[in-house]
């Protein structure tokens, strides 16, 4: 695993929801929630989780994702799993 | 018939739950849409909604602290799912894909994606900080006793007690169950939104092309 950065984390996972959610468009924010995003649905959740396991190298578990409130907390879960290695 | 009571549900009691959740899914008609999304046989199905409740989720339809459980003389006679949406923060919704992740099996996680695309639309959006009522099953013998009410105001009651203080209370049901919306509007719940599918295929695997949401 490689550790990152926020802001790489940031700039990784903006890439990852533009395509998932399909707007080359969308930025990301701290506060972002599925509220704020149009194409946000039960499919698409799951294929960003994959998509983030993968472009991270990591495995996600239930309770860590049932634990996030917004994208935010999703890279600071990251930056944590990037730096544990 | 000996007095109704309602107590919360335990652990114990998910294999119920799990028949209430298929039963009510159905809502009278042979298709179940869970089977239909998943692709999967109702034995298969239910396996995985106990593994979803022994999760010990919190505030979804699958957890096992929102059911209330009606019981006459000892025996389980009805089971319902109340929560107040967005408690955890996330909608429910997202809690509930979340962890369907963890328990299907890949086949059944792209038999998802052909068929969510086909019902996309199809769910009416609930409204967070409402209580919502889900899942609501009376076994057939002790249907028109008016556990459905007792049930609802158990929930509405709980949640109150833990200073959970709705405003709302929201019901989603199918657009053809009339029995079921009627039982509701005796309850005082009103149409408040419908939503309706082109797909003339959907009804043959899913109980209804459309769902109604129900206010009170």
């Amino acid at each position: 695993m490689i550790m990152m950065d926020t802001a790489e984390i940031k700039t990784r996972l903006e890439a990852i929801f533009q395509k998932t959610f399909e707007d080359d468009t969308l930025q990301i924010h701290d506060a972002m929630t599925a509220n704020d995003v149009e194409k946000w649905t039960s499919l698409t959740h799951l294929v960003m989780i994959d998509a983030v396991e993968q472009a991270f190298n990591t495995k996600l578990l239930l309770k860590e994702i049932l634990k996030l409130k917004n994208v935010g907390d999703l890279i600071n879960l990251l930056a944590v799993k990037t730096s544990a290695s | 018939m000996n007095p109704i009571t309602y107590r919360r549900a335990f652990v114990d009691d998910a294999e119920f739950i799990a028949m209430a959740i298929l039963a009510a899914d159905r809502s009278g008609t042979p298709n179940s849409s869970y089977c239909a999304l998943f692709q999967m046989e109702e034995k298969a199905f239910l396996e995985m909604v106990i593994a979803l409740l022994e999760m010990e989720l919190e505030d979804c339809e699958f957890s096992v602290a929102a059911f209330c459980i009606a019981e006459s003389d000892g025996i389980r006679v009805g089971a319902s799912a109340g929560w107040i949406e967005g408690a955890q923060g996330i909608p429910s919704w997202q809690m509930k894909f979340t962890a369907l992740r963890y328990v299907l099996s890949p086949e059944a996680l792209i038999a998802f994606q052909n068929m969510q695309t086909r019902v996309k639309g199809m769910m009416p959006e609930r409204t967070n900080g409402a209580l919502q009522i889900e899942s609501v099953y009376i076994t057939p013998a002790f249907r028109g006793n008016g556990i459905v009410e007792g049930m609802i105001q158990h929930h509405m009651e709980w949640n109150q007690l833990a200073s959970k203080q709705e405003s709302l209370t929201e019901i989603i049901t199918y657009d053809n169950n009339a029995r079921a919306i009627r039982a509701y509007e005796k309850l005082g719940f009103r149409i408040t939104s419908s939503t309706k599918l082109t797909d003339p295929e959907v009804i043959l695997v899913y109980p209804a092309d459309g769902m109604v949401l129900m206010q009170k």
